[in-house]
């Protein structure tokens, strides 16, 4: 390195040191509980429609346009595993969907593509859980995930089991991503929410069932492409014999959703949410202290600033 | 009339044959290779119009519409509606670009005509089976589209889609291959060999020698109403309409025509520059219309299709290939019973784990299945899982390319039907969504040693997670916190092998779907319902 490169970059250190307090700089610290800048660490919300909550969430969170710039590519990963319709909660909520598309458009998105490599048939995932048409009316795109070539290997250093996995292209080469999931319960992981869904965008995950699942969903989260900010659909809850919705499967209208950047946190505060419904012990999730340890976030919601909306 | 406008009628004829013969081609060719919703209306119709399968599945006004036609019109079904003899006309349209191709009449070959025909009705009555596949021509023609249309297909639309601007621009998608075995690719691409052959040497010889469907519309076809007629003293035996005669069944040195052969393609008549040739009701008659034309005495023209020319004398020929095709049929129906394939014992495929083949649902019983299905793939081809795979040993060697399902590459959608509607001949018969979730096609087996909760202690649930029916969930275990292991009830289950394609053990999965040979009814449990609860609050 040349002197003039050394002094340059002593300059722009400097810079940056005196910028970081404005706003507009908050995406480079985004995770972490140091909320200098008066927004929230998580926020949840109770009481209204979708879009209504997301909305207001989101200004809590400083606004869409702290995750989405002018001109970016930005990638939306809800859950679509199931043919499911939206009433059986099965997949996130289309509305929420779609209202996070018009937003990214709004806030200059180039272009907003949603996917989720599905379980179920992908098409009628796509079609049949409501996301393909809230999708397309707000103006975003649907990507296909059933195929292997659209997969990119990525190596996850930090990950104790999983040390490697092929993640969606689109992901990787995304400006800005969320993570969509809805919260619903899990035959073998208690819940299911914001870290497990990150399974969506994973091709082979039947490594994840074989090799300690928890560890794996734990191990998934150290990806190097992080979320932008993982947004929980709370509003309808599988509460009993998810993560598939169907016969035999009630529901609870609960109307919650819940956002932060720190996809740990997030999932514990869904999971406390959840356990008003039915018994679940946070040890129970043992993915949540796997998270923690890696580290990937905190289950420590007392250290975060947190803002409860009741819409 | 005159003769520029009696060639203009036999054109039009021959235009209209060829329009016909298009539109249903390219339809049934659509729905054997077509993928996504851009089916054209008139896709299912076509297949339901194919003659054996109208056969078995019942479908006897179909049936009574196509023999009558055949009375009244002569053998239009080959040249109009079967999708092989298309093909054929088509490919020898293609080879006529590099070969000036000149046929003559050729005698008939009734002794092998006979006994393929003996034979495959024989196979037909036996209950059904790959004998009947190999020599039905819709089958033949679906087996070739699927695997080398469809296949082709699949592979130039994921080449392009991987262009991504394009790509996105056209809608394009990767498309999945179907399910397809070593042994139905092989024997695919065996007949589509064949047929390029044998087009190219003989034209439509296989029509008029073989197809056993042809013979029987050719025994019907030497009576119709409407034919191919010589008018003896017009004809100045040129053997034009004998050069054009895809099917070698035209004599013009003794003006005659092989009515059982012959497929109606309209070809010779606009060749005929003589008049000597129309497609025409017999002369009741001497004095029809235009003086011109001299009185063909009625009997002339009757008896000359039936007379001896065309009746192959070598009766022992005859006689002995008949008994030859009995005996055979004899013996394979001795073997099938053997094999256990006729419907009531367990079938051999897949010894290792025990596991018995799975016909879809909709197919009530292996028996009602395998003598209905004639194999044409067009279920295997829709399948939107591709968990329909065409059998190889599984349902014994007679009932070989016969769909299974297959639960390697994917499972049966709880909310799919296609399969029951495309199916033409009445072996996977029409259900509706809820008439499918009561319908038990196989029965989950859980081997608990094998599974990941036991062996390794560890989460997983992906079996209990896939489950549409609730046949499997999860239950504590060992007191470990969290953990949890499946259990099933069987008489939830429906054998969609969500269960078995979701398990990650390998090679023996710890949870699979046991074949049923006669489909039983599943309990279902009510829809789930929306509990509208106060929340008050967020739990921490």
């Amino acid at each position: 390195m040349r002197r003039r490169d050394i002094l340059k970059a002593i300059a722009l250190g400097g810079a940056a040191a005196v910028i970081r307090p404005f706003d507009t700089f908050d995406v480079l610290a985004q995770t972490g509980s140091t909320a200098a800048n008066g927004n929230a660490d998580l926020v949840a919300a109770l009481g209204g429609e979708p879009a209504e909550m997301l909305h207001q969430a989101l200004i809590e969170l400083g606004g869409i346009e702290r995750f989405v710039k002018g001109g970016n590519q930005v990638v939306i990963k809800p859950n679509i595993g199931w043919d499911n319709t939206p009433e059986e909660a099965g997949n996130s909520n289309p509305e929420l969907v779609g209202s996070l598309v018009r937003l990214c458009l709004d806030a200059g998105a180039a272009r907003v593509s949603v996917l989720d490599h599905t379980c179920d048939q992908w098409s009628a995932c796509y079609k049949n859980s409501g996301i393909e048409a809230a999708v397309k009316e707000a103006g975003g795109e649907m990507l296909p995930a059933h195929d292997q070539r659209a997969y990119q290997e990525v190596a996850l250093p930090r990950g104790k089991v999983l040390k490697k996995a092929k993640v969606h292209r689109a992901i990787l080469e995304s400006d800005a991503w969320f993570n969509v999931p809805v919260l619903k319960s899990h035959g073998g992981a208690g819940i299911t929410v914001s870290m497990k869904n990150l399974m969506g965008i994973v091709w082979d995950r039947g490594y994840f069932h074989w090799h300690d699942l928890h560890q794996c969903i734990a191990d998934i989260c150290t990806l190097p492409k992080a979320p932008a900010l993982n947004i929980v659909d709370a509003y309808r809850v599988l509460v009993h014999g998810g993560p598939r919705g169907g016969r035999g499967k009630d529901v609870v209208v609960a109307k919650g959703l819940f956002a932060s950047t720190d996809i740990v946190a997030v999932d514990t505060a869904a999971a406390r949410f959840f356990g008003q419904f039915r018994n679940m012990p946070l040890e129970n999730i043992g993915y949540l202290r796997k998270g923690e340890e890696l580290p990937v976030g905190t289950t420590d919601l007392d250290s975060l600033k947190i803002k409860r909306l009741k819409v | 009339m005159a003769l520029g406008k009696l060639l203009r009628l036999w054109r039009l004829l021959r235009l209209g044959r060829r329009l016909c013969g298009a539109a249903v081609f390219i339809l049934l060719t659509l729905l054997f290779v077509g993928t996504g919703d851009f089916l054209p209306a008139g896709a299912h119709f076509m297949a339901r119009l194919q003659l054996v399968p109208a056969l078995l599945a019942g479908f006897w006004l179909t049936l009574a519409l196509l023999l009558l036609a055949t009375v009244l019109f002569g053998r239009v079904y080959c040249s109009f509606i079967c999708p092989l003899g298309i093909l054929q006309d088509l490919l020898a349209r293609l080879y006529s670009w590099r070969k000036k191709r000149q046929f003559c009449y050729r005698p008939p070959s009734r002794a092998i005509r006979l006994g393929v025909a003996v034979f495959f009705l024989g196979a037909l009555l036996f209950g059904n089976s790959v004998l009947v596949t190999l020599l039905e021509p819709y089958s033949l023609y679906g087996i070739m589209a699927v695997h080398c249309c469809k296949q082709g297909w699949i592979f130039l639309n994921n080449g392009l889609s991987q262009y991504a601007p394009l790509a996105s621009f056209f809608g394009l998608y990767p498309l999945p291959y179907p399910n397809l075995a070593l042994a139905s690719l092989l024997i695919a691409t065996f007949l589509a060999v064949f047929f390029a052959v044998f087009v190219w040497l003989r034209g439509r010889d296989y029509c008029s020698r073989i197809c056993p469907v042809g013979t029987v519309l050719g025994w019907l076809g030497r009576f119709a109403l409407l034919r191919i007629r010589f008018d003896a003293v017009r004809c100045v035996h040129c053997r034009r309409c004998e050069q054009v005669c895809k099917t070698s069944c035209v004599d013009s040195g003794r003006q005659l025509i092989d009515y059982s052969r012959c497929v109606t393609c309209f070809n010779c008549l606009p060749v005929c520059e003589h008049q000597a040739l129309a497609y025409r009701l017999p002369r009741l008659t001497g004095k029809v219309g235009n003086s011109t034309l001299i009185p063909v005495p009625k009997g002339q023209v009757k008896k000359k299709p039936s007379s001896p020319p065309f009746l192959d004398t070598k009766r022992r020929q005859f006689v002995g290939l008949h008994l030859a095709a009995v005996a055979g049929m004899g013996g394979l129906v001795l073997a099938q019973a053997k094999a256990g394939t006729a419907g009531s014992t367990v079938v051999t495929g897949e010894q290792e784990t025990g596991q018995r083949a799975i016909t879809p649902p909709g197919s009530r019983s292996r028996a009602h299945f395998s003598r209905r299905c004639t194999a044409c793939q067009l279920c295997v081809a829709s399948c939107p899982t591709r968990v329909l795979r065409p059998a190889t040993g599984e349902y014994g060697f007679l009932h070989v390319l016969q769909p299974r399902m297959d639960f390697r590459h994917g499972y049966c959608n709880y909310d799919c039907v296609v399969c029951t509607q495309v199916c033409p001949s009445g072996a996977i018969l029409p259900l509706t969504i809820q008439e499918k979730h009561e319908t038990q096609a196989g029965t989950v087996q859980f081997v608990q040693h094998l599974c990941v909760v036991e062996s390794k202690k560890q989460s997983c649930g992906a079996c209990a997670e896939h489950c549409p029916s609730l046949a499997v969930k999860m239950v504590s275990y060992d007191k470990v916190p969290g953990l949890t292991i499946p259990v099933i009830t069987p008489d939830l289950c429906v054998g969609c092998g969500a269960c078995e394609h979701a398990c990650p053990v390998v090679p023996d999965k710890a949870i699979y779907v046991q074949g049923l040979l006669v489909h039983q009814k599943a309990r279902i449990l009510p829809k789930g319902q929306e509990l509208h609860q106060q929340v008050e609050g967020f739990g921490f």
